[in-house]
């Protein structure tokens, strides 16, 4: 999950590998993709939640993904973030926490990052925030297979 | 730069292209439209910079753009860094 | 994971917090502080929630929340105000200083700038919409997947199986005039799949590239003044190539009330790329008249769009939208995206498509379209037309090439004033039974016949208007004579 134009679903489809089904969420017009993810002996349902920008409900979207949330409580969240924009997104992640929901932070669009000269300090952010987090540029593929390999080892290793 | 007086928080519309300033409050018409505001991260106490007025207004919070219409630019109140007029492009290069 | 993480909201947040929790007993998937914040900003699904768990507390945790919702400033406020503080003093913390200038770059300026900005989109729509989605989608895969694949080797060898396997009304459903394959199937996959598929390939690559938003932006003061907000020219411009895949598309529209003003514009006065193809084709010859047609219907799409606007009830369009930096977009990203968007679009079009066939036999079966027609003379009557162009609206509303072939035929016997009134009508009037089903599976029975209630006799309004007000100049001016 996340907000809108963070390269979700270029995530999404990596993990499932384009093996995916939308529809709409029942009683609304807000589409939710869902694929299954098959790799190393492990099979797990992806959801693709619609892009939002925060856990009290405005839009459709949002009531959408927070209701996914709340019924069928994930055994993890990724939360993809703009890398640039990680002030901005942050206050998402801390509502994904305060929740208590399990969460992989995944810092995307590093390259655009990278491009403007920006670095981060991976283990400080984790420790500020308690949780894994992983850089990425996912229109290129960089850091997708690390992701993939921590989302395995999360939930299988539970 | 700074020791100007600086004039008093107005909305974001009455300030030129350039100008850098605080949110000081949102005149959001209802709690949707607040809300809506605080998830794009224009929150009291936020600093921003007015790109552009025109094809429609455009600010910037951080590595962040932002297009708006007047409606919702109306509702934030500035307070600007510099009286109006004076450029602000030299600072927080 | 995420054992011991915190946000620090205040003294007086803080203090709603801890009154709230030793309230809320009940069983929750969120943590009860998240749930208490939640109650505290406002969020009417989770007090309703809490009501139905909670029982004789309710009326306590009603009376906590009431006295936030007093607050100045609001709580909403406050929490997100705590939040941005610590994201920002983490972020400070973990990033490195930026060495570039953020943003910007000249061709990212050119997008903005109006007096470059205009020409830049009207670039990009021409190249994109009507030489790529309209020149390759509309014209070149068209004739190529209906006119080569279906006519020579699909419908051949439906009515080949119908006629060896089946009896005449089962064979007339699979291959007959308005058999499932040969109409239902031929609609789906050869004439609209194409059109969209181009768009939707068009469409992802404005995505990548960031242009997207520019688009929006720039449009924004235009579609205000139909009550729409920037974000609508998506499904206005798509519809300009399947009004049905442009009705779905109004679901990205932030309100319903700006939902309903898009299906309404789009059903009454965007003409889809059948249509334009046949009003080309009937008013190319002459300048005069096709610009009469585009004059009045850009007027009804104006007029009718502001009338809508201020009669709806609801706050009106509002329009935001991130803009990211232009991209150099990877091809291998666009490609899937379309996959998928056509994946979708196959699952939730095509079956209307088979249903408007199905549909379609049943009423020839039973006699019924000869009956429709037949009450519909009068009224074409009325426009100045012949009554055999009945037939024609009729089946244009089902089978756009029928309508359009039958007027095509008539076009000899008619003046240039009746062609000209007919165009117009037959553009504002419902385009199609696929869109009109598409309308009701996405605003609901009532605002779709609300809908069709209006367009009807407009259409028929304004092509009674037309005929009477060209006659009047005609006899002044000598237009009739041509």
């Amino acid at each position: 999950m996340g907000s809108p134009n963070v390269g979700k679903s270029v995530i999404f489809n990596y993990l499932t590998g384009g093996r995916v089904q939308v529809a709409n969420y029942p009683g609304t017009t807000v589409e939710v993709a869902r694929g299954k993810m098959i790799w190393a002996g492990v099979s797990l349902e992806i959801v693709d939640t619609p892009g939002i920008y925060s856990l009290l409900p405005i839009t459709a979207e949002e009531q959408v993904t927070r209701r996914l949330l709340w019924t069928e409580k994930p055994a993890l969240t990724v939360h993809v973030v703009d890398a640039k924009n990680l002030e901005r997104m942050l206050p998402l992640s801390f509502q994904i926490l305060e929740a208590g929901l399990p969460m992989l932070l995944t810092l995307n669009m590093m390259d655009e990052a990278r491009r403007l000269g920006l670095s981060f300090n991976v283990s400080a952010l984790e420790r500020a925030l308690g949780v894994e987090v992983i850089l990425a540029a996912s229109i290129r593929g960089e850091g997708l297979p690390e992701l993939r390999e921590r989302v395995i080892k999360y939930v299988a290793g539970l | 730069m700074g020791k100007e007086k600086s004039p008093p928080p107005a909305p974001l519309t009455c300030w030129p292209a350039g100008s850098w300033g605080t949110v000081v409050d949102l005149a959001a018409e209802d709690d949707a439209q607040l809300a809506k505001l605080l998830a794009l991260g224009i929150i009291p106490g936020v600093r921003l910079r007015i790109l552009r007025r025109s094809p429609c207004w455009i600010i910037q919070i951080g590595f962040t753009r932002l297009a708006l219409d007047e409606t919702l630019a109306r509702t934030i109140l500035l307070l600007p860094d510099h009286p109006p007029g004076v450029s602000a492009f030299d600072r927080d290069g | 994971m995420s054992r011991g993480f915190r946000v620090d909201y205040g003294p007086t947040i803080e203090g709603f917090i801890a009154r709230l929790l030793p309230l809320l007993k009940g069983d929750y998937p969120f943590h009860r502080r998240a749930v208490a914040l939640l109650l505290l900003q406002g969020d009417q699904e989770i007090a309703a929630l809490t009501a139905r768990q909670e029982g004789p507390r309710v009326r306590q945790i009603q009376e906590i929340i009431k006295g936030a919702g007093g607050l100045s400033p609001p709580p909403a406020s406050t929490i997100a105000l705590a939040r941005h503080r610590k994201a920002q003093r983490i972020a400070q913390a973990v990033m490195g200083k930026p060495l570039v200038r953020p943003l910007g770059g000249l061709l990212d300026w050119l997008t903005l700038w109006p007096p470059t900005a205009f020409p830049i989109l009207a670039l990009v729509l021409y190249y994109g919409l009507y030489r790529f989605v309209g020149g390759l989608g509309a014209q070149i895969l068209v004739d190529f997947i209906e006119g080569q694949l279906f006519q020579s080797w699909v419908t051949p060898f439906a009515q080949e199986l119908g006629a060896r396997w089946l009896s005449p009304p089962l064979a007339d459903l699979v291959a007959g005039d308005y058999g499932m394959v040969t109409l239902g199937l031929r609609y789906a996959v050869g004439i609209i799949l194409p059109v969209v598929g181009t768009f939707f390939f068009f469409f992802s690559f404005l995505e990548d590239t960031g242009y997207l938003p520019r688009l929006a932006l720039l449009a924004d003061r235009a579609c205000k003044k139909v009550g729409l907000s920037g974000r609508a020219v998506i499904p206005l411009t798509l519809g300009l190539g399947c009004d049905t895949m442009a009705t779905v598309v109004t679901r990205t529209l932030e309100t319903t009330r700006e939902r309903i003003i898009a299906t309404f514009l789009l059903a009454l006065a965007v003409p889809c790329s059948a249509q334009l193809g046949l009003i080309l084709a009937l008013l190319g010859h002459s300048p005069l008249a096709l610009g009469i047609w585009v004059l009045v219907v850009g007027t009804i799409f104006l007029a009718a769009g502001h009338l809508a606007d201020r009669i709806l009830p609801g706050p009106k369009a509002v329009f935001h939208m991130e803009l990211p930096p232009l991209r150099l977009p990877v091809v291998g990203n666009i490609v899937m995206k379309t996959a998928a968007r056509i994946q979708w679009y196959l699952i939730e079009i095509t079956p209307v498509f088979l249903g408007t066939s199905l549909l379609l036999w049943f009423l020839d079966q039973q006699g019924l379209l000869q009956l429709i027609i037949s009450a519909l003379r009068g009224p074409i009557q009325s426009l100045g037309l012949p009554p055999d162009a009945a037939g024609i609206f009729l089946l244009g509303f089902f089978r756009r090439d029928y309508g359009a072939a039958g007027l095509y035929d008539l076009r000899a016997s008619l003046s240039p004033i009746q062609l000209t009134v007919a165009a117009t009508t037959l553009t504002l009037f419902v385009p199609c039974l696929a869109q009109a089903a598409v309308m009701v599976k996405e605003r609901g029975v009532l605002a779709a016949m609300l809908i069709v209630a209006i367009i009807v006799p407009v259409a028929f309004l304004v092509g009674f208007s037309l005929n009477h007000l060209l006659g009047s100049l005609a006899m002044i001016g000598g237009l009739g004579n041509g």
